[in-house]
């Protein structure tokens, strides 16, 4: 596997296209969205497991950055964390204001949503990889708030353990002690047969 | 060395992880020669690419379009110049008249203030002196000004500690302390709300490591004294206990603000502190930038600029 290079959009973005974003310029925010509205969508939904919602969370990092654009410096990978980091406190208010989500089963708009984003169309193929993916995402609610945080900013938001560290406010050793905690679960959960139902 | 084999295993779970999304250095094929003892867990992580896509998702289109609209649109309508003032600055407007009416009834306490400046810990003065410095906090006009102020207070107490510490007045010793502790806290919950609201924060982050490393001294001074022993809190007796704890404390707001010198606090804000200026107060009375200790940082700092709007 290629590594050096993230698998997300903020490779493609120019470092140009932050100072014109700064500047206001529409354009600019368009191709930001278009980098990273994916990364973030994924991140609110498996966290508030509802599109429509996911969708309004993810709209609103963009227009609260607009607003606080010039106060930002760095390029394109720094950029974004900071929108995940706004992600995260947007998010945050939101359980303040309506509770978490007590998961009790996987949704089938969720494995289509995941199923439409991985190219999955094929009928044949379709209800294997369900399968897999509703176990996966079952093992990823089974785990601690903080570890499905640590996990999702990880693999969806494509951060680092330092990045990570940062936007939670925890130690990056604390982190990494987190994802291992997470990852053993997971590892433990997926490697067991599926039950039967 | 089982706790290095947990290290090892640790890093190499997370130079996995950071090879899977990209943002590593060498590939997983690669780690495998790096990490011979950790090959089965790193074959997990490949394993984990496959179904990988799971975590990959998009903005359905026709959703896209009406986002990168409205986002298009806003972008148009928002001038360069407008700056959202945070929630607590509107707040503050509001508060601030009745701030300056409690300077006005201060003021006519002004020759018992001016001479608390002076007093030390245990002096009649002295609940003055703090009490004036706590009215100053409250009429601070914003985040950073407040920070400031925590900061100046807090290297007072430090130096009064220092007093305390050498004439060994216990009681003073805690009160001080405490009031350090107090001032410190409210240092970070500013500097944090600063950051959270986009601010730059290298500077008042770096000051606030510089007195942090300074208390850390005294502390650990005061418990080479008291003979206590790191790492064995459960056996010493309450003073060590309590000196002990605040010496982790103190570390652990350390590792959150570990100041300037950091990668990102050198290079990405642009932003450089003074860290061989002394502090001193500026007209307004406010520390400009404080002693900077000896620090070699571990981990990078905050990124300026990073925070929510």
């Amino acid at each position: 596997m290629k590594a050096d290079q993230p698998k997300d959009g903020s490779s493609s973005l120019a470092e140009h296209a932050i100072e014109r974003a700064q500047k206001r310029d529409p354009h600019a925010w368009a191709e930001v969205y278009e980098a990273f509205s994916g990364q973030l969508y994924g991140y609110f939904l498996h966290q508030v497991r509802d599109r429509e919602t996911a969708e309004d969370l993810t709209s609103g990092v963009f227009l609260e950055a607009l607003q606080a654009i010039t106060r930002f410096t760095g390029g394109p990978v720094e950029l974004r964390a900071w929108l995940f980091q706004i992600g995260r406190h947007n998010l945050i208010d939101h359980f303040r204001k309506n509770g978490r989500v007590q998961v009790t089963s996987i949704n089938e708009v969720e494995v289509g949503e995941l199923n439409r984003a991985g190219g999955t169309h094929d009928p044949e193929d379709s209800a294997m990889v369900n399968l897999d993916r509703a176990r996966i995402l079952k093992a990823i609610d089974s785990l601690s708030s903080d570890q499905k945080e640590v996990v999702l900013l990880r693999l969806n938001g494509g951060l680092t353990s330092p990045e990570i560290a940062r936007i939670v406010g925890k130690t990056p050793g604390a982190v990494k002690a987190l994802q291992h905690r997470a990852f053993s679960s997971l590892s433990r959960i997926l490697s067991a047969p599926p039950a039967l139902s | 060395m089982s706790a290095m084999k947990d290290r090892e295993e640790l890093e190499a779970l997370d130079q996995a992880l950071d090879a899977l999304v990209g943002r590593g250095p060498r590939s997983l094929e690669e780690l495998l020669v790096t990490f011979p003892n950790q090959s089965e867990l790193v074959r997990q992580v490949q394993s984990v690419e496959k179904t990988y896509a799971v975590f990959a998702t998009s903005v359905l289109p026709e959703t896209k379009a009406k986002h990168v609209a409205a986002l298009m649109e806003a972008a148009r309508n928002t001038s360069p110049q407008i700056v959202v003032l945070p929630a607590k600055s509107r707040l503050r407007r509001v508060l601030r008249p009745i701030a300056v009416l409690a300077i006005v009834a201060s003021l006519a306490l002004m020759p018992t203030v001016a001479l608390a400046q002076t007093s030390q810990p245990g002096e009649a003065l002295y609940g003055t002196k703090l009490a004036f410095e706590n009215l100053q906090v409250l009429v601070a006009t914003d985040s950073e000004d407040d920070a400031r102020l925590h900061l100046l207070f807090a290297s007072r107490r430090l130096e009064e500690l220092s007093v305390v510490v050498a004439e060994g007045r216990s009681d003073e010793i805690r009160h001080v302390m405490s009031n350090f502790h107090s001032h410190a806290a409210g240092a970070e919950g500013e500097i944090d709300e600063l950051a959270a609201a986009g601010e730059a924060v290298s500077e008042l982050s770096a000051d606030l490591a510089a007195v942090l490393r300074k208390h850390v001294i005294v502390l650990k001074g005061l418990a080479d004294n008291a003979e206590c022993v790191e790492g064995d809190e459960e056996a010493g007796d309450s003073q060590c206990k309590g000196l002990l704890h605040a010496i982790e404390n103190s570390s652990k707001v350390l590792d959150r603000h570990p100041g300037l010198g950091s990668e990102d606090a050198r290079g990405k804000s642009g932003e450089h502190g003074r860290p061989d200026e002394p502090g001193k107060p500026t007209d307004t009375g406010k520390p400009t930038g404080l002693p900077s200790q000896d620090s070699t940082p571990t981990e990078p700092g905050p990124p300026a600029g990073a925070g929510r709007p």
